[in-house]
């Protein structure tokens, strides 16, 4: 620690330039994480938020719930699980405010059931009648206001928005909380049939196999369109900029050590242990990486301060420590390879020719 | 009593046509309370002596014995406790931590070897006697060739070895420098009774020491 304090102190723009590089990795790497999760909650938080175990639907929707339409028959046995409850999913466009449009997520809900009472509404009250909605406060930054009137899909009438609610995404679109008597006439389909699916906080025992299929919630996460596409993207995005940092970093080291290479030397011709220069080198590493981790931490924060709200990103305080942890330790992975220039070094190097 | 002895060693290097011998059959001795020069040209095994003597490399052939005891340059482990703790080395470049103040450069050598260093006021006499008292602050590259050689000597004597192994110590040093340094080493062999071995072509420090001898093509000879 001694030797690598005193170099950063003395080799100060060195330092800053390499620590300045490695930030900027850093904060790309935050970002991107906190976009490629908050892409993911745009798709998930409205399920997550209903603390979603399984969900049932019908078999020929291939596990894309807002496409499963379910009959009142195939729901019939279902809802005898007291814990099951109908949902009726439609993605429809909103219209509000004369000239606004907006894509949005119909969801029908049973007002009787957990997921109704459990919503989290920022402002407004809960529906008292079968034409008043809660939306998504993601709308609110759109225009819309308590009070307003919208129409909905293929629905004939007018509702009135009588509430917000939180972490109200589905599908990356802002959900509109609504009576399951209404979903039918947002989707334009017929009253035959009875609810999109079947969801439940436990798992859900189904009889008719044929035409019912059961999926968990990270099955139902995969099924979404573009979902997995997005997903990979990102894991493959974040996977290759650590591959560079562990990268960069082994090359900053690795020329930094070359350098002090004849210094090493001497000290080693003095009887210094190589063990004592390695510790001093995984220090340096600590220390540059602790560093330029925590500003593109600061980098991050502000950026995510400075974006627009439109901006998807979602912060979650786990993911980031575990994203910081993990670079720190992609920096002393990367400093095996100066360490193995110090084994190297022959005590006798330090005496000239 | 500390005492160096080298029986017979010879070092060769390389096979075949590419052989070379370094050093042939060297005997020699160095003993507490004496300076010892060995002179010689570029290229006469002098560095190959040094690193010989002071533990860094083992001989093809022949015996190294420190106070009475066969060396075996061979384990890492004893090798390095034997040069932190029984010598020190002055050597001929790159022997100050560029990025340490001539102040950290003798901390350092407080934090890997914690027992048995100079005490303060011992230490600070050999500063002034360096004239390097006023430099403890600056940075090597803040400092002359002949400060930064004198440096090396006081961070040498600091760690308080049994064995002074110097190599061209006054490479760098005008004549008045070089006059102060051999006192200076033939007082630390002396009044500190230690072994100190100079290794150099410097014919200026022969009137300091008390042995003196002369290599050349890897064979060695005393003659004081």
């Amino acid at each position: 620690m001694f030797l690598a304090i005193n170099e950063m102190l003395k080799e100060k723009v060195r330092y800053t330039l390499v620590i300045a590089v490695i930030t900027l990795i850093s904060f790309l790497i935050f970002i991107l994480s906190a976009l490629a999760l908050g892409l993911s909650n745009e798709n998930t938080a409205a399920v997550n938020s209903w603390h979603t175990q399984s969900v049932a639907l019908n078999k020929d929707a291939d596990g894309n719930l807002s496409q499963s339409l379910m009959t009142q028959s195939m729901v019939t046995n279902l809802k005898k699980q007291s814990h099951a409850e109908t949902v009726g999913i439609a993605p429809a466009i909103i219209k509000y405010k004369q000239n606004h449009r907006d894509a949005a997520t119909y969801i029908g809900l049973d007002k009787s059931k957990a997921i109704y009472q459990t919503l989290k509404i920022v402002s407004g009250h809960q529906p008292t009648n079968q034409d008043e909605v809660l939306v998504s406060d993601k709308l609110k930054n759109k225009g819309l206001s308590l009070g307003d009137n919208i129409t909905i899909g293929m629905l004939p009438k007018k509702l009135v928005v009588v509430g917000f609610v939180k972490q109200a995404t589905y599908n990356m679109a802002p959900i509109v909380y609504g009576s399951l008597s209404n979903w039918s006439g947002v989707k334009g389909v017929s009253s035959h049939y009875a609810a999109s699916g079947v969801i439940s906080q436990k798992n859900i025992a189904i009889e008719d196999k044929e035409n019912v299929s059961v999926l968990t919630r990270q099955q139902l996460f995969n099924k979404m369109p573009g979902y997995t596409a997005q997903n990979s993207t990102f894991l493959f995005m974040i996977s290759f900029l650590i591959i560079i940092s562990i990268v960069v970093v082994a090359i900053f080291l690795y020329i930094l050590t070359i350098q002090k290479m004849p210094n090493l030397a001497v000290l080693r011709t003095q009887g210094i242990p190589s063990r004592y220069l390695i510790v001093n080198t995984l220090s340096e590493t600590t220390i540059i990486m602790t560093i330029a981790v925590s500003l593109g931490l600061v980098l991050c924060a502000i950026s995510s301060w400075l974006l627009p709200v439109a901006v998807p990103m979602y912060f979650d305080p786990y993911l980031i420590i575990s994203v910081a942890f993990g670079l720190v330790i992609t920096g002393i992975i990367a400093a095996l390879i100066p360490i193995r220039l110090i084994m190297k070094i022959e005590p006798k190097q330090g005496i000239g020719g | 009593m500390a005492s160096l002895k080298l029986v017979d060693v010879t070092k060769v290097f390389g096979e075949g046509t590419n052989e070379v011998v370094a050093l042939n059959r060297v005997n020699f001795e160095s003993r507490q309370g004496e300076l010892t020069l060995i002179l010689g040209p570029s290229g006469s095994g002098k560095s190959t002596l040094l690193t010989i003597i002071g533990g860094l490399q083992s001989p093809t052939s022949g015996e190294v014995y420190v106070n009475g005891q066969l060396v075996d340059v061979k384990d890492v482990k004893s090798s390095d406790f034997f040069r932190l703790n029984q010598v020190g080395f002055v050597l001929q470049s790159h022997s100050l931590v560029p990025f340490l103040t001539v102040k950290k450069q003798f901390e350092l050598a407080d934090r890997v070897k914690k027992q048995n260093n100079l005490q303060t006021e011992q230490f600070n006499h050999y500063l002034q006697i360096l004239g390097i008292d006023q430099l403890l602050d600056k940075y090597p590259n803040q400092l002359s060739g002949g400060q930064s050689q004198r440096v090396a000597i006081a961070r040498a004597i600091y760690t308080n070895p049994d064995f002074i192994l110097a190599d061209e110590p006054t490479a760098a040093l005008d004549s008045g420098r070089v006059k102060k340094v051999g006192e200076l080493f033939k007082q630390i062999a002396t009044a500190e009774d230690k072994a100190v071995v100079i290794v150099t072509h410097d014919l200026r420090l022969e009137q300091f020491a008390d042995h003196v001898y002369h290599i050349e093509d890897g064979a060695i000879t005393q003659t004081k």
